[in-house]
This record gives C-alpha cells, structure tokens and sequence, in this order.
C-alpha cells in the first residue's frame, strides 16, 4: 500500500525552465488551509467585493445588514455574477439566530439559488450547539429537479465530538414520496484511518424486476433455411440453467459445455464448491479472465484461451462440432442503447457460451447464445452487431472446446 | 522523457491488461486515478470496481473499490497491487452490497455521451497535471481548480471515503 507520509512528488533529472520541479512539488504539497473552507468575517452594514476564484475579478458582493438595529449584523446576501454582465449566476441570503436567547448566534439558515433562475433550489441549516463559535452540524436541502420538492438532504457532523465536522450522510428522496430512497454508505474515520459504515444501508432493490425486456430466444420450428444455422443450439439449448443473481456465470458456461462434451450430470454446487476450493472463482464477485477455462482443464476437457479473436474464428469452431465460450459486457446485450442508463466506464462482466449464429435473414444475422445471467438467456437471440460491440469490451476474449 | 501521455487510452488498455485479467474478476473496471508518487517515481492508483446496470435510470449500483493497482506514469510498470479486502482499513466494508447509486446528483441532467464528453475533459485535466509533473509544462491555478472541480463531479460521493483511505494526500487536496 502506499506511504501517506510519502506522497510528494520527487521528479529528478528535469530541466528547471519556467516552473521549476520544486515549485511542481510545492503545487501539490502546499499546505491544505483548513480556514479557506470556513465563513469569512462580515461586518456590519458593511459591502465587500471578493475575487473567490483568484482570476483577479471580483465577482462575488457580499453585503451585511442589521435588520433588528442591535448593532449586529445578522442577515447577510451573496450575489456572485461570474460574467459580469450584471445578472447574478449565483445568489443565497443566510440569516443568523440566536436560538436558545443565549445572546449568541448558534444558527444560521440559508437559502440559495445556485443557478441563477431566480428560484429557491437549496436550502442550507448550520448549527453550533456548543456555542464555541464553529458550526458543528450543517444540514443541506436540495431541490435537483426543480419541482420544490426536497430531493436530497445532505448531514454535514462532527461525529466524535472533536470539533471537526467529520461526517458525510446523504440522503436521496428519487421517488418523491418525502422518504429516502437510499443513502451513502461509508465515511472515513479520520481519527482511526478506517472506512467505517456510516449507517444501516436500506436499498430498495428487487433483484427479478432486473430485466424490464424480454429478450427473444430461439425457436428451431421459426427458422426458415436451417442451413443457414451455425452450431446446434436446439440441443445446446438443453443444457442451459439460469444462474439467479450475480458471480458464476463463467462456471455455468463452463458446464454447460462439459455436460454436453461429457454427458455427465453435473451438480452445480459441488461444481461451484470445487472452483472455489482451487481459488479459480470468489462467491459473490466472480471469476477472472485467465481462470475461465479452469473447470474445463479440471474435466480435462480439450480447451484452448485466446484474444482478439473473430466471428470466423467462432463459426469455425461451431462448424467443427467445438463449443465455445466468450466473456461480453452484458449490459450491452440486455439493457440496449438506452442513452439514460449506463455505467460510467464499461467492460466485460458476464460469461456465455456461444451455440449457434443464425444467418438465414442476412440483413439480420443474430448470435445465439446460452446466457446463464438471464432468466431469457436459453437460446438468447442477439443482433450481430450487438454481440460484437459487448464482445469487443473484453479483448474478444473466446475458449474453444472440444471432446478430449 | 517528452511524451503524449493519455490517461484515459491508459485505463482502456489497462482493465483488459494481463495482469488485471490474471488476478481480478470480470466485471471490474478503473475508476478514476490517484496521481501520487511511491519513493520518487510518478504513480497512478488504479482504483477497480464493479458497478451494475439495473436497467433503472440513475439505479446503476455503486460497489466499493476493491483492488488497487499502481502504476509508473509514463511506463505503465505495474508496480504494486492490494486486494483492499485484506487491507484493515477496510475492515468494516462489505463488497459484496452496493454502496451507492450511479447517476449521482452531479452528473444526474447529462446523458451518455454527455456523461462520456464530461469524463473526458477530466482525464484532459489529468494528462494537463501529468504533462506538468512529467515535462514541467504550464500549470496554472485556475487549471488545478479546473481539475478539481470535474473530479469532484464526476466522481460518485459514495466512493469518495474510499479515495480518502487510499491516499489521504490526494483526497484532501482534490476532493476534501
């Protein structure tokens, strides 16, 4: 793991020309200025300018009023206009309390138009409960979409008391019934460099409404020219189980071609049990690519791993009576292009086997597939096309197989 | 040592590498860098992880990061990796469940290729830094802030403990 203390980058043998490597260094070792992150003073009836960007501006007006005459003020206005063009990108009033009529502020509430359209979209609580002049709880509402519902609340805390707001909890109200659909997870424990569960983790998440689309399947007694099918996917078909939820899609491809190689009636538990003995497959997280053929040699079935490979190289392998074996990226094959639900980088997660390649419609040629992942995935019918682009995510990584 | 260096060709190279394929389950994929240095060399931190798609807008569940690869920058030499569920500071994590929901607030009006046009002027802001550390080019504020700003939108809040632990440095200069 790395050195924390160590951290600073040290770049040896480099020309020093304009900014040198040592001011490099500074720019990344300089000092963290906690007070940058604290309220800065305001006076009373007092208006100030402030370039809070350092690009030599000043777009940020604060002005400080005292409403109540006492001296103090207590009500303060931010307008921050990035362009200049006398129209507030940026706009918010806090107004202090003295809650407990100590005589101390020990609250403040703002509310704040963080785009400019003149509306009300967040709403910010602070509270100092020990009154030692530092707030240490700050709450956050916000309203995302723009309907004046609360959609997120933010809890800003110091969770141990040391005067240090430590804590992070986030909660998301998606579904608009005034109750958190989920929140955040995990903080960091400064104090004990732990990642620490920041509470109870309640997602409402029903694994079978998974798959909103039903994919097509296969159907022999459909196809129009059965010379145009590669492979034997009806009787390959036979061998297909749906593996529930996700992990052991690699060894559920591995068996069903060792069932239909063999003959043999495989138990799955004590096949997944074997994989997990050999260290070949994690419960709950899966199989690497390099261990995907692992269950294949154990069977000692005649196998061969290889990247980069092409649908030739598939239809070849199927035409010589071999089975074959892919990893894909399986949202691609069962989510579509649906351009509001994506992951943020894509790659292969899921194992198939490959049965048959239907070409009989030629300006449609599909991909057969026994998808173990899916509760459609007997005789799976994908688009070519899609087949390929999820292929690609994984190197077209294929596992050829054949009777030992 | 002039060179090119994309970050964004690096991580698509490296989550089909060898040495991601021999050790980590499929499905996992980097995630965002650590820039750091181990004992003087450049270093990224390749922070791996699994999210998936539920077939539910911004209902893409967010796993914790579980591996973490360093490499050299600009060599790409592997020279470390930690499987992050033997590391004590992890003790606490179940990396079976999801910790949060992708997409996040930040990034929650952009679409697809919106998203992916976002992504990508971060991994310019990182090849910009690295193109300051490695060549010593021009770095100005305004480009550190730029950075930063896209690092703390693009990345999911739920990960961030996570980033805190595995370099604090980093974390409190971009994303504290």
């Amino acid at each position: 793991m790395l050195d924390y203390e160590d951290n600073g980058f040290e770049l040896e043998n480099q020309e020093n020309e304009g900014l040198g490597m040592e001011e490099n260094q500074d720019f990344l070792n300089e000092p963290i200025d906690e007070e940058d992150f604290q309220d800065s003073d305001m006076s009373d009836g007092e208006m100030s300018f402030v370039d809070t960007d350092g690009d030599g501006y000043e777009e940020t007006t604060v002005i400080d009023y005292d409403t109540d005459g006492d001296g103090y003020a207590e009500t303060h206005e931010v307008h921050v206009d990035r362009d200049g063009d006398g129209i507030d990108d940026y706009h918010a009033t806090f107004q202090e309390y003295d809650t407990n009529n100590s005589g101390e502020m020990d609250a403040m509430i703002g509310e704040i138009d963080s785009d400019g359209d003149m509306e009300t979209d967040k709403v910010v609580k602070y509270n100092d409960y020990d009154q030692d002049g530092v707030y240490d709880n700050v709450k956050v509402y916000s309203d995302i979409d723009g309907d004046e519902q609360i959609d997120v609340v933010e809890k800003h805390f110091d969770s141990d008391g040391d005067g240090i707001i430590d804590t992070t909890e986030v909660y998301v109200d998606e579904s608009g019934d005034g109750f958190a659909d989920y929140h955040e997870m995990y903080d960091f424990d400064e104090e004990t460099n732990l990642v620490v569960l920041a509470d109870s983790y309640d997602y409402d998440f029903d694994y079978d409404e998974l798959f909103p689309v039903e994919l097509e399947q296969y159907d022999p007694s459909t196809v129009s020219d059965p010379d145009m099918i590669f492979g034997a996917p009806d009787e390959s078909m036979e061998y297909w189980e749906y593996q529930g939820e996700d992990g052991p899609c690699a060894l559920y491809a591995q068996m069903f071609v060792i069932e239909e190689l063999t003959g043999e009636d495989i138990d799955i538990d004590d096949f997944i049990n074997e994989a997990v003995d050999n260290g070949w497959y994690e419960e709950g997280e899966g199989t690497a690519f390099l261990n995907m053929n692992q269950m294949l040699d154990y069977y000692d079935i005649d196998n061969e791993m290889g990247f980069n490979k092409s649908m030739d190289d598939i239809m070849e392998c199927l035409n010589d009576g071999g089975k074959v074996i892919v990893s894909v990226d399986a949202d691609q094959i069962w989510f579509g292009d649906d351009s509001d639900i994506f992951s943020p980088m894509s790659g292969a997660n899921h194992a198939v086997e490959v049965i048959g390649i239907d070409n009989s419609d030629p300006d449609n040629p599909m991909v057969i597939l026994n998808d173990s992942g899916h509760p459609n995935g007997q005789g799976e019918m994908v688009p070519l096309e899609v087949f390929e682009n999820a292929w690609n995510e994984g190197d077209r990584q294929m596992i050829v197989c054949y009777p030992s | 040592m002039k060179t090119n260096f994309s970050i964004e060709k690096f991580l698509n190279e490296f989550k089909n590498s060898k040495p991601v394929q021999a050790i980590v389950p499929l499905g996992y994929v980097p995630n965002l860098p650590i820039i750091t240095s181990v004992k003087g060399e450049l270093c990224a931190c390749v922070p791996l992880m699994r999210y998936k798609v539920t077939g539910v807008v911004d209902k893409t569940l967010v796993y914790p990061v579980r591996y973490v690869f360093t490499v050299t920058i600009p060599e790409c030499k592997v020279i470390s990796f930690e499987d992050l569920a033997f590391d004590s500071a992890f003790v606490n994590v179940d990396f079976t469940k999801p910790v949060g929901t992708f997409r996040h607030e930040a990034v929650k009006n952009l679409n697809k290729e919106e998203y992916a046009a976002l992504r990508s002027r971060l991994f310019a802001e990182y090849d910009k830094m690295l193109d300051f550390l490695v060549n010593n080019a021009e770095y100005s504020d305004a480009d550190k802030q730029s950075f930063k700003t896209l690092l703390n939108q693009v990345l999911e809040p739920s990960l961030k403990p996570f980033y805190h632990a595995i370099d604090k440095n980093f974390f409190l200069r971009f994303l504290g």
